[in-house]
């Protein structure tokens, strides 16, 4: 087989392989996915269009000819074909995963509440969440960036490539939890991570980390030592960051999903930072903070429904700075600082947060007067996306439902229990099954007093 | 026995879960009331029957529910019903209903002229709550489009002499919101 033979079997490789990934986003237009899916999708396929459009116009000039004569073009257009496999093995990777995350498989009506919650703040009022499944047993956010520096770099080589869509965020959830409620209230943090890089909060923290770190005056670090340094600090702040971002965009569900994912009520918290992440122990203690100390907090509300959770929340408020510390010594001269410096700026997520949500939480105040009532309602066995408090009809938010169901789940489960005939035991497999209905419920209500209205006026 | 007016529905609808005559429809939509009647919507999910891996169902034995195919048709989405095909669907309202009132689902009339039939155990017993199950078969020649919220069904209330009060909640089906193949929830062997 001679280059020409061989760039055209290349040629025809690469078109094949793009027909194949691009196969399951045929179903971009079936009303089985949500809008900001179909979007991404639509997006795939586009790309997927100019590139094979790219790829059959290389082959036309191999069979013309045209390429052979000029040693350099041929050997440049080699090198793009091999670029753009490259940058669709990437792309890849997410694309089966968001065909798997259809309506059914997804908690759609969460991420609407917590999206159409979102789209009532400044800067936020046209983003989009598509879905995507892991195999992993973790939550994740791909960065809008990332995927637009792939088209970018396909941008360069092919003609009329499609733009990624502004505020087409991508969550991944794992694909055993697809449409629970409860724990996919993490997602409020993969949230958080799109709402930092969309506000360049990493420049922002940039200048006070650099005052603190030149105060420190740690004269014999290199620059690959302070960029190492900022990495961390910034890496972790990031964290502490969403985390709040959860609790005020989600209320204190998201700080109960966060026990009950890490387990942290079988032991104590872990107190070691790693490289990616604060440890689990200071970033419960900043939620905690938070829940507390907010101008009008979720505390008050929370301690009427006290369980192992919240006394768990309640501990680590105490716990002090000097309890958490890099997780080995070696070669700790970087991250020594890093903590240092970390712990100075440890008020930073708190400020930028309160920016986008403003100082007082309406949501707060909703969920004190109506808890209880919903609470009620699921202990009855009834979906409480209609509350009548004193003779009138009150529609809760999506933020008092879904605190107000996990606060159920976790304090009175037994209530509604009791008032089954045909559940006479307490067996782990029934309270399993009727934790489940309770998420059941909620996600009803969530469709009723969100997504519904949602779907309709937004085409979410 | 008498059939419940708009207005006594309407009260029965103000009243506080605890309240052993409290009825709940929901969402709820003021003007889907009738004089004597409320509409009910098609709800988002469904779920189609197996294709026989045997002779036959055995409608007395328990169930194998692994080939039931459930679908879910977002809010507005249409589910094309081919003609002579079945599907379990539920209404979008869930519904509770007090200890002392029955309900009885009809077809709507527009409905039933298209030659769908939506209900064959139309009775509901009193303390019932959960969406309603529609055993959805398509009677005509040609395949039927069915738009998730479309109004599909009514509902009226029947008030029941010398009611017995049951704070227990019993039955089969307690408070499905999607459809459910028979005696899901039903008492596991220990």
């Amino acid at each position: 087989m001679n280059s020409v033979d061989g760039a055209r079997h290349d040629a025809s490789s690469l078109y094949k392989f793009i027909d194949s990934v691009i196969l399951p986003c045929a179903v971009k237009s079936h009303f089985s996915y949500t809008s900001p899916s179909r979007k991404f999708f639509e997006f795939i396929s586009q790309l997927g269009i100019a590139t094979k459009d790219h790829v059959a116009r290389l082959s036309r000039e191999l069979d013309a000819g045209l390429l052979a004569t000029n040693p350099n073009d041929f050997s440049l257009r080699a090198q793009e074909l091999a670029t753009l496999r490259y940058s669709w093995f990437d792309l890849h990777k997410y694309i089966k995963p968001a065909a798997d995350a259809h309506t059914l498989e997804s908690p759609v009506p969460l991420v609407a509440a917590m999206t159409a919650r979102l789209r009532g703040l400044s800067g936020f009022e046209n983003v989009r969440f598509a879905i995507v499944h892991t195999n992993i047993v973790n939550y994740f956010q791909l960065s809008p960036n990332y995927v637009r520096q792939l088209a970018v770099q396909i941008s360069k080589i092919v003609d009329g490539p499609p733009i990624f869509p502004d505020d087409l965020a991508i969550v991944g959830l794992p694909y055993s939890q697809s449409n629970a409620v409860f724990l996919n209230t993490l997602l409020a943090h993969e949230m958080g991570h799109f709402s930092f890089q969309k506000r360049s909060e990493q420049q922002r923290l940039s200048a006070p980390f650099n005052t603190i770190f030149n105060r420190h005056q740690v004269a014999s670090f290199s620059n690959q030592d302070y960029v190492r340094c900022h990495q961390l600090v910034v890496g972790w702040l990031e964290e502490i960051y969403c985390d709040l971002f959860a609790i005020r965009l989600a209320g204190p569900a998201f700080s109960y999903a966060f026990i009950e994912f890490f387990a942290l009520t079988r032991s104590n918290p872990p107190v070691e930072f790693s490289a990616s992440h604060p440890p689990l122990g200071l970033r419960l203690r900043e939620q905690a903070r938070l829940l507390q100390s907010s101008s009008e907090p979720w505390w008050p509300s929370m301690q009427k429904l006290p369980n192992h959770y919240t006394e768990l929340l309640s501990q680590t408020v105490t716990m002090q700075d000097s309890e958490f510390s890099w997780k080995n010594a070696i070669n700790g001269r970087v991250e020594q600082e890093a903590l240092a410096c970390f712990f100075e700026m440890l008020d930073e997520p708190g400020k930028a947060v309160q920016e986008i949500f403003g100082e007082f939480d309406p949501e707060v105040r909703a969920f004190s007067e109506q808890f209880g009532t919903v609470m009620d309602y699921l202990s009855f066995g009834v979906v409480p996306s209609r509350l009548i408090i004193g003779y009138t009809a009150v529609t809760p938010s999506g933020t008092v439902l879904l605190n107000a169901a996990y606060s159920f789940y976790l304090n009175k489960l037994d209530t509604l229990l009791d008032r089954l005939s045909t559940t006479d035991c307490d067996c782990i497999q029934c309270r399993a099954n009727w934790a489940e209905r309770v998420e059941m419920w909620t996600a009803k209500a969530l469709e009723d007093v969100t997504a519904n209205g949602y779907t309709l006026k937004i085409s979410y | 026995m008498g059939i419940l007016s708009k207005s006594l529905i309407e009260l029965r609808l103000a009243r506080e879960i605890g309240d052993k005559e409290s009825l709940v429809i929901t969402p709820f939509n003021r003007m889907a009331m009738d004089a004597d009647a409320i509409d009910l919507r098609l709800g988002s999910h469904f779920l189609f029957p197996p294709l026989l891996s045997e002779d036959a169902i055995n409608v007395a034995g328990k169930k194998s529910t692994a080939n039931d195919l459930s679908i879910h048709i977002p809010y507005g989405g249409k589910l094309i019903l081919p003609a002579h095909q079945t599907v379990l669907g539920m209404t979008l309202e869930f519904i509770k209903l007090p200890f002392d009132l029955s309900g009885q689902i009809l077809t709507k009339s527009s409905v039933a002229r298209n030659f769908l039939v939506i209900e064959t155990a139309p009775w509901i017993h009193p303390n019932y709550r959960g969406c309603l199950t529609l055993e959805m078969a398509n009677v005509s020649n040609s395949a039927l489009s069915l738009e998730s919220g479309m109004r599909i069904g009514q509902l009226i209330f029947m008030t029941i002499d010398e009611p017995e009060i049951d704070t227990l909640l019993s039955g089969s089906y307690i408070g499905p919101v999607r459809p459910e193949s028979p005696m899901n929830l039903q008492r596991h062997p220990h």
